[in-house]
């Protein structure tokens, strides 16, 4: 990117386990929520905002096109446009990217730009067979068709349809893929528990110092508490207890377990966005600026090292070293996998110290709502680096399906 | 040079296997016997692991090479036999653990179920199995005792039968395995994984109740079994029969009883039952010497070009897709192509089916299929193979489009059963880039494929071919520019010979189970009807006006074709099809006969002898490198006996004198035996 774009400010929601605080929530609920909030806390009036992005993996079947339901139920008027968009895992960095770009090229003034994901929602759909029922059913016209329709149905046909949680490209589960990384790179089962012990233990102690409610909002349920905190660090998680588990993905030979992957987790979070220069126009105090990004594809059946090629790609466009990059973000969908990143990245750059790395706990402890993690790993690294006093980090993703994506930021 | 190294760390040592200047570890007396001096220097240890210095690869069996001699001689036999046995025994008395992290087969699982312990990983080059049975012999080292002691009559039973290999996994399940081990991670974890190692509680289902430990249950197990077997051997296989009868025997018997009853048949057979193994054993080698061919240089195809989308054209393309090409089919129009596509989705289906594919594997599999109604779109393709139908001119055609447009390194291939290459590259501006590449059909199940070298083909073309067939698993056999190469030469002559028998007098129930009776798959009548007679006679043109009077067949196939019937596609052939059942078809049956008739042994003798005359010729014209390479193309191409080892064998076995003398008392010009066949 020529210029750099203002983060003006974000928030998130906190992250709950699937099937747990927000069971009842869709996803453009607690987004919607999310938005308002967030608009709430900032002088710019709700016209004046351009555009709203959404990254979405699950698209909510009663809510197309996501983003713009998200947009009106937050607070944006009818005349701001919206779109929903979608890189697998990280569709709510990709939103983020592409309402960057947009504003570098002067395209719009203000973006909301964010992500969300329902885990709990998975669409379960019916059987093509009871479909079909289903539609000549509903078309049955008089008492004799309907009757006929009737004697055609099947028991089969209340078997649901769970969507695969393979991968369509390489047939493995995302647990597999890290399987497969952690013995390409020989990361050991003790070394992905340590880390995943580590990931807790730093989680527990941000939340215990209360960091995440710097970033987060509280999430009303009707009839039930206020969500006020992420539900799935463990406070007491210990390093034993992750030893004892079993393998969950490849349960003839392998190290990833349950303890040692990300954990499944409905979330919310979202950035506004504008120009250096607007930014200065309204004497706003910008949280970060985000300076590059870089996307790339590999092996679906390795996609768990996206980040490292996606980190050398961005380090290349920005023609720095990673040296210069105070704290690096590296989305914990496995430990395994992560652990393989830092092993690539250190190839070239040198050891790359895991105390620059995930510096308040990840994924395995906080959750990873697809469309809502890539978001949320922006808005918590900016506030670390500034918590900190440092200048430049690095966000990124790996991606189902084989890719990469990272981005740089900085803070003053 | 030593095969072994001991070593001790505490109280557990370690026996690794490593065969100087060999990829694969295999049993030999010499390595055998260190095996056991290593045994004996054993201490006082609480583990023993046997290991692999090979990668991939944990013990391949016995040295085949060096076994095929032994079987030729009793005291060799016992004496190979019984070391075996003794040191394997030795093994078992110790707390020893076998490391399985790749291939263990034959002999190299008799020690792994020797050992107290085995161990697996997910490599996925774990295989693990005793093939003995298919290759005439049965595992005579412990295996038809400890492997259906340790898991099973019945699994283990049907895998001494019929030889299939598992993976680490199933292992595992089985009880074959004590544990499982990531390959990756087996120096960390295999040591500290020993504690683990217990030895487990026996736990059977009810099915091995009912079927296991009860002798009503056993006699129904067997008498399946036995059923099954005759099924697929048809009688003509002692070996598997042998080795079921022996773990019938000993079943209930204590195991130091049933090694000993081992040992015992093992030596009783070596004669008798066991004597088609040098036939077999030469017939593995055969094919894997055509496998494992190498070439001088070529290029990796990517993306594959076929022209046509018939039977042959759809075959070829769901082979490629199938085996990670992209394909780019083309056919004169879309209802043709159409077609085609249905076609490769059934064979993805049955594929699927069989080797339990998700839908979305195969889905992606399908996509890498793009089709075309024009010849000249094969930009991206570097070989191009033309699967038309067999017409000259038609194909000269498609050559000189499919010429117009793609690059000057395109390679350009011709699926024809029996075209020469010269012919049919007339009229191409580079015919140095032309082969041939005949596929079988079906495709999905024919495993030969004939290349063809033509007089001006490119060593680096013709290499790209045949390791074009290894990548899609087939078995390439080289052969040089004639009509139709060496296997259509081999089938025609004798379809024509079976033809002129009948035509003779002979009734054709008769033709069928005389063939049958041989060990041929399908009777004569049969397998035309499956080939197409319109396909048949097409290739009986073309090979009576290459070869003139020796290929002149009787017209009765013309006349069929006439009346309409092709075969069983059109449900009327030689046979007349309704559902599953099939008479002969009238029209055939009224075709006029003379009044001789021939013995059972006459049809074989006059059908096969004809063959081997023909392949004698193709070996003097140098159409076939070696009598070896006919025997495997006989065997994989048109479906010659296996346990007789291929057509050259059986006529070195019977003798070429005896082949010409009986040639030459037919005294008729078509049948003039060969030189090669004179010169013995």
């Amino acid at each position: 990117m020529k210029r750099r774009v203002a983060i003006v400010d974000g928030l998130r929601t906190p992250f709950c386990k699937a099937m747990g605080a927000y069971r009842h929530l869709q996803a453009d609920d607690l987004a919607a929520s999310l938005v308002r909030e967030l608009i709430e806390r900032l002088p710019i009036r709700p016209e004046e905002y351009t555009e709203c992005i959404i990254g979405n993996v699950i698209s909510p079947p009663h809510a197309y096109n996501v983003g713009r339901v998200i947009s009106i139920k937050g607070g944006l008027p009818d005349s701001v446009p919206a779109i929903t968009v979608s890189r697998n895992c990280a569709s709510g960095m990709e939103a983020v990217v592409q309402g960057a770009e947009r504003i570098e090229r002067d395209q719009d003034a203000i973006i909301l730009a964010g992500g969300v994901e329902s885990m709990t929602h998975i669409p379960i759909t019916i059987s093509e067979p009871a479909r079909d029922f289903l539609m000549k059913l509903s078309k049955a016209k008089g008492i004799g068709e309907l009757l006929k329709q009737l004697f055609a149905f099947r028991f089969s046909f209340l078997k649901p349809v769970v969507p695969e949680i393979n991968d369509p490209l390489c047939g493995l589960t995302m647990g597999e893929t890290a399987e497969n990384l952690a013995r390409e790179y020989h990361v050991t089962r003790k070394e992905q528990d340590q880390f995943a012990f580590e990931s807790q233990r730093r989680a527990s102690e941000a939340k215990k110092r209360g960091l995440f409610r710097e970033e987060s909002i509280p999430v009303l349920i009707p009839g039930k508490e206020a969500v006020l905190e992420d539900d799935g660090i463990r406070q007491d998680q210990t390093f034993e207890q992750l030893e004892k588990l079993k393998p969950v993905f490849d349960r003839f030979a392998g190290t990833v377990t349950a303890g040692t992957s990300s954990q499944v987790t409905d979330g919310a979070a979202a950035l506004v966005l504008m120009s250096e220069e607007e930014a200065k126009r309204r004497s706003l105090k910008p949280l970060a600026y985000l300076t590059e990004h870089a996307e790339v594809g590999v092996d679906p059946s390795r996609m768990g090292i996206g980040p490292a090629f996606a980190i050398k790609k961005l380090l290349k466009k920005m023609n720095r070293p990673l040296s210069d990059f105070d704290l690096i973000e590296i989305n914990e969908a496995f430990a395994a996998q992560v652990l393989a990143v830092v092993k690539e990245l250190s190839k070239e750059s040198g050891e790359l110290s895991l105390e620059k790395v995930n510096v308040n706990g990840g994924a395995i402890a906080i959750g990873h709502p697809l469309g809502a993690s890539g978001t949320r790993l922006i808005l918590t690294l900016a506030k670390e680096l500034k918590r900190r006093g440092l200048k430049r980090g690095i966000a990124s993703l790996c991606i189902g399906g084989g890719q990469g994506q990272a981005v740089a930021i900085e803070v003053e | 040079m030593s095969a072994w190294t001991l070593t001790q760390e505490g109280k557990i040592a370690r026996l690794k296997f490593d065969l100087p200047d060999a990829k694969v570890n295999t049993f030999t007396p010499e390595s055998l016997q260190e095996l056991e001096e290593k045994l004996d220097q054993v201490g006082d240890i609480s583990f023993l692991l046997i290991e692999s210095g090979k990668k991939d690869s944990f013990i391949a069996g016995a040295d085949l090479k060096r076994f095929e001699e032994f079987l030729k001689d009793e005291k060799a036999t016992k004496e190979i036999i019984e070391t075996g046995h003794r040191v394997f025994n030795k093994l078992s008395r110790l707390p020893s653990v076998a490391v399985i992290d790749g291939v263990c087969l034959g002999g190299g699982l008799e020690l792994a179920l020797a050992c107290r312990f085995r161990i697996v990983t997910d490599n996925p080059k774990v295989k693990i199995g005793l093939p003995e049975t298919s290759l005439g012999i049965f595992p005579g080292w412990g295996g038809t005792q400890r492997l259906p002691r340790l898991v099973g009559l019945e699994t283990g039973t049907s895998m001494i039968l019929s030889g299939k290999q598992i993976d680490g996994k199933r292992a595992l399940k089985i009880g074959l395995a004590d544990l499982a081990l990531a390959s990756a991670f087996l120096d960390d974890d295999l040591l500290s994984s020993l504690s683990k190692l217990k030895t487990r509680k026996k736990r059977r289902g009810f099915r091995a109740l009912f079927l296991e430990s009860n002798p009503i249950g056993r006699k129904l197990l067997f008498s399946i079994a036995r059923k099954e077997l005759k099924k697929k051997t048809k009688g003509f296989y002692p070996a598997p029969e042998i080795a079921l009868d022996l773990i019938e025997r000993t079943a209930t018997m204590d195991l130091e009883s049933g090694l000993k009853e081992e040992i015992a048949t093992f030596l009783r057979e070596r004669t008798k039952g066991l004597s088609l193994a040098p036939n077999l054993i030469h017939l593995f080698f055969a094919v894997e010497h055509l496998k494992k061919q190498k070439v001088v240089s070529y290029k990796k195809v990517k993306s594959l070009g076929v022209v046509g989308s018939g039977l042959m054209g759809s075959g070829i393309a769901w082979l490629a897709a199938y085996k990670g090409l992209s394909v780019l089919m083309t056919d004169i129009n879309w209802e043709a192509i159409s077609r085609g596509f249905t076609e490769i989705s059934k064979m993805f289906q049955e594929v699927a089916k069989r080797k339990r594919l998700p839908h979305s594997a195969i889905n992606l599999m399908m996509h890498r299929i793009g089709t075309a109604i024009s010849n000249r779109e094969f930009l991206q393709e570097s070989f191009v193979v033309e699967a038309a139908t067999e017409n000259l001119d038609l194909k000269k055609v498609i050559f000189k489009d499919i010429e117009e447009t793609v690059s000057k390194e395109t390679i350009i291939a011709s699926n024809s059963s029996s075209l020469r290459l010269s012919q049919m590259s007339e009229g191409m501006r580079h015919p140095e880039r032309f082969v041939g590449l005949h596929f079988f059909n079906p495709v999905n199940r024919m495993p030969l494929v004939e290349v063809v070298r033509g007089s001006s083909t490119k060593e680096e073309v013709l290499g790209t071919a045949v390791e074009l067939c290894k990548e899609l698993g087939k078995v390439p056999l080289v052969v040089n520019d004639c009509s139709g190469f060496l296997v259509n030469r081999l089938f025609a002559i004798q379809a024509v010979e079976l033809l002129r028998l009948y035509e003779k007098g002979v009734k054709p129930e008769q033709l069928e189970k005389a063939i049958l009776s041989f060990g041929w798959p399908m009777g004569p009548f049969t397998l035309a009807d499956q080939v197409g007679l319109d396909t048949s006679a097409k290739v009986f043109h073309v090979m009576q006006e290459a070869y003139g009077i020796r290929m002149k067949a009787p017209d009765i196939i013309d006349r069929l074709v006439k009346t309409g019937a092709l075969g069983k596609k059109s449900g009327r052939g030689f046979f007349i099809y309704r559902g599953k059942e099939k008479r002969f078809n009238p029209d055939f049956l009224a075709m006029p006969q003379g009044h001789e008739s021939f013995t059972d042994e006459e049809i074989i003798q006059r059908s096969s002898n004809v063959m081997i005359n023909e392949a004698a010729r193709a070996l003097e014209e140098k159409i076939v490198a070696s009598e070896s390479e006919v025997d495997a193309g006989s065997v994989l191409g048109i479906g010659f006996p296996p346990f007789r080892g291929g057509l050259m064998r059986y006529a070195r076995e019977i003798g070429f004198q005896r082949v010409v003398k009986e040639l030459e008392a037919l005294s008729s010009p078509e049948y003039e035996p060969s030189d090669y066949l004179k010169k013995g």
